[in-house]
């Protein structure tokens, strides 16, 4: 019997506009989840995301610079000005070996010898820290770092050419090498360890202890200025850095740059469709409640009488909560429908764009709507919960 | 169920010297009581009974309901005792007027589980409204609408019933038909009576009349 009257007619227009509202929202949240977590799987770079960025940076080398014998090192005042700027968090230069440098190995049968170079940083600027990076004065171990690369360009490069064994990090760690350093009219002979490979510096690193060692011992030059810097940053693709490099003719390492730059470029499209959902989302959850208010309003007379024949505003309140559990049900389903159909068609497209996406709903995306619904109805009950309760005081 | 009121005094009488022998007296209502309150329009027969009822609450003094007094009573307490131990019928009847008179009463029945369907067609017969039964009550004559309030009315279990005006619409043989019938309903359920009147008695001995106005 109670049907009859609770929850009442509705003006229909009014009821798609905020039905339509909240669908547009709660899609667009869980889908720009969806594919920020489809980007973010993609763009990830070894552990760099989201913490500080670490870039290197030279001049750029051309035939002008070459022929005027310009300057390509960075002076003291050139770093403290990067230094100061509000994106950088730390810099520091490369150290250059200022003594000869030669190497030789024992390697599958064969003595290989080769010329040298060394460079050093700060330990805080590594991406790693292998345990036995310590300069050993005593044995005259010194721990070499190498670019990762190197290992992947032999394994995947040289060595099946050449019918050579490919090499883990571990067996490479087990090689020794001689390194005949001389210089300042000293010479003497090291031994040198591979200790660990870097995916952030393109170079071949010892510790800095041991470099300042050397060019003190085997060196009467004074320090140069460094040629090349690593700088720290937490957004070393901010627009303002990058017009600062351009301008002063600096180079930059690219491929992390490149991520990184997708990166802020994808977090910044994301805050704006955030930003819209979230106005979207907030606009239809006040036209939800007042939706539910204009119902309950309609119905005062009825509330009342009903309220005098016994009925709780437990009773009452139920009769709405059911009928916006259903409205707004049918939007978190139709929005969920959404999100599978938009990553079915554009899981596809994106594959034959040649990205390789994981194209599987992200437990994410899901659960932002879920949150988003959740949300929706606990305001929503609430307030209907509050008005009935105080028609049934008043 | 016993009422005792307390100096009550309504917020209209505020500054002013009440009259009659009910507002700021003391008085206690027992058990199987049947009680006039008697008063000219304006009075505040309407206001006493809304007071009983829950309905308002802008008096001075105090209601007790079983030695519980009526301000501490919460919005549950009011569904419960609105459920099972009070039933009014309303001068301004409080009907729904888009439902039938059969679904009016139904509305209550529902909660209560009171009759059966029998039953409140049996009562729908004794009024003399059973041809009706269907219509919707805002195209039922006022008369009609009184009779199936009070029907409406007597479908729950009640220690006390308030009518206000109940017959104010009713010729003076179908006021009696419909007064005999409450009267059944009261002494079936031991139940007590609070009837306001503009000063007809209904040819009924009250156990005791309350002026509101000397």
């Amino acid at each position: 019997m109670i049907q009859n009257l609770l929850p009442g007619k509705h003006g229909k227009l009014q009821l798609w506009i905020v039905m339509f509202g909240s669908f547009i929202g709660l899609s667009l949240v869980m889908i720009s989840t969806q594919l920020y977590f489809d980007f973010k799987n993609f763009l990830t770079v070894k552990s760099d995301f989201l913490s500080e960025q670490f870039i290197t940076v030279n001049k750029k080398v051309n035939v002008l610079n070459t022929l005027l014998n310009s300057k390509s090192t960075f002076s003291q005042e050139e770093i403290s000005t990067l230094e100061n700027m509000p994106q950088v968090k730390q810099v520091a230069g490369f150290v250059s070996n200022r003594f000869r440098l030669k190497t030789s190995i024992q390697f599958a049968g064969q003595q290989l010898y080769s010329d040298l170079f060394f460079e050093a940083v700060p330990d805080t600027y590594l991406d790693i820290q292998p345990n036995n990076w310590e300069w050993d004065s005593v044995e005259g171990i010194i721990p070499i770092i190498l670019p990762a690369d190197y290992l992947n360009l032999y394994n995947f490069g040289f060595a099946p050419g050449q019918g050579l064994p490919q090499l883990t990090p571990d067996m490479i760690s087990m090689a020794t090498l001689q390194i005949q350093i001389n210089g300042a009219g000293k010479e003497r002979i090291f031994k040198g360890k591979i200790v660990g490979f870097s995916n952030r510096i393109n170079s071949i690193l010892v510790p800095l202890d041991f470099m300042q060692y050397a060019n003190r011992n085997f060196s009467d030059a004074l320090e140069p200025e460094p040629s090349r810097l690593i700088v720290a940053s937490d957004n070393p693709a901010d627009p303002a850095l990058m017009k600062y490099f351009d301008e002063q003719g600096y180079e930059l390492n690219n491929e992390l740059l490149k991520n990184s730059k997708m990166q802020s470029l994808m977090r910044i499209i994301l805050t704006i469709v955030l930003f819209l959902s979230a106005i979207i989302i907030a606009l239809s959850l006040t036209g939800f409640v007042q939706f539910s208010r204009l119902l309950i309003n309609k119905k005062e007379y009825e509330i009342r009488i009903l309220y005098y024949l016994g009925y709780t505003h437990r009773f009452i309140a139920s009769k709405y909560l059911i009928f916006y559990l259903r409205i707004t049900g049918i939007v978190f389903v139709l929005s969920l429908l959404s999100l599978f159909v938009v990553q079915y068609f554009f899981g596809d497209w994106m594959t034959h764009k040649g990205f390789e996406l994981e194209s599987s709903i992200q437990l994410e995306a899901i659960f932002s709507g879920f949150a988003l619904f959740a949300i929706l109805v606990i305001t929503g009950a609430w307030d209907i919960f509050r008005v009935t309760k105080k028609l049934a005081k008043s | 169920m016993n009422i005792r009121i307390d100096a009550l005094v309504p917020s209209f009488l505020e500054g002013k010297i009440p009259t009659g022998n009910l507002w700021a007296k003391q008085i206690a209502l027992d058990d199987t009581g049947y009680f006039l309150i008697n008063a000219n329009s304006g009075k505040g027969k309407s206001t006493l009974l809304s007071y009983l009822f829950g309905v308002r609450k802008d008096y001075q003094g105090t209601i007790h309901f079983n030695n519980k007094n009526l301000r501490e009573f919460n919005i549950d307490d009011w569904a419960d005792w609105r459920s099972k131990k009070i039933s009014m019928v309303f001068q301004e009847l409080k009907l729904f007027p888009q439902l039938t008179a059969l679904q009016n009463v139904l509305m209550k029945n529902e909660l209560t589980k009171h009759f059966s369907l029998e039953q409140t067609r049996e009562l729908f017969s004794r009024l003399g409204i059973l041809e009706f039964l269907d219509i919707p009550c805002n195209r039922l004559s006022l008369g009609q609408q009184q009779r199936v309030a009070i029907i409406r009315a007597l479908h729950q279990s009640f220690e006390c019933i308030l009518l206000d005006e109940p017959f104010s619409h009713l010729d003076v043989e179908n006021a009696s038909i419909a007064f005999n019938l409450i009267m059944e309903q009261c002494k079936a359920q031991n139940a007590m009576m609070i009837l306001s009147s503009l000063g007809s008695n209904h040819g009924f001995n009250f156990t005791e009349t309350f002026n509101l106005a000397s």
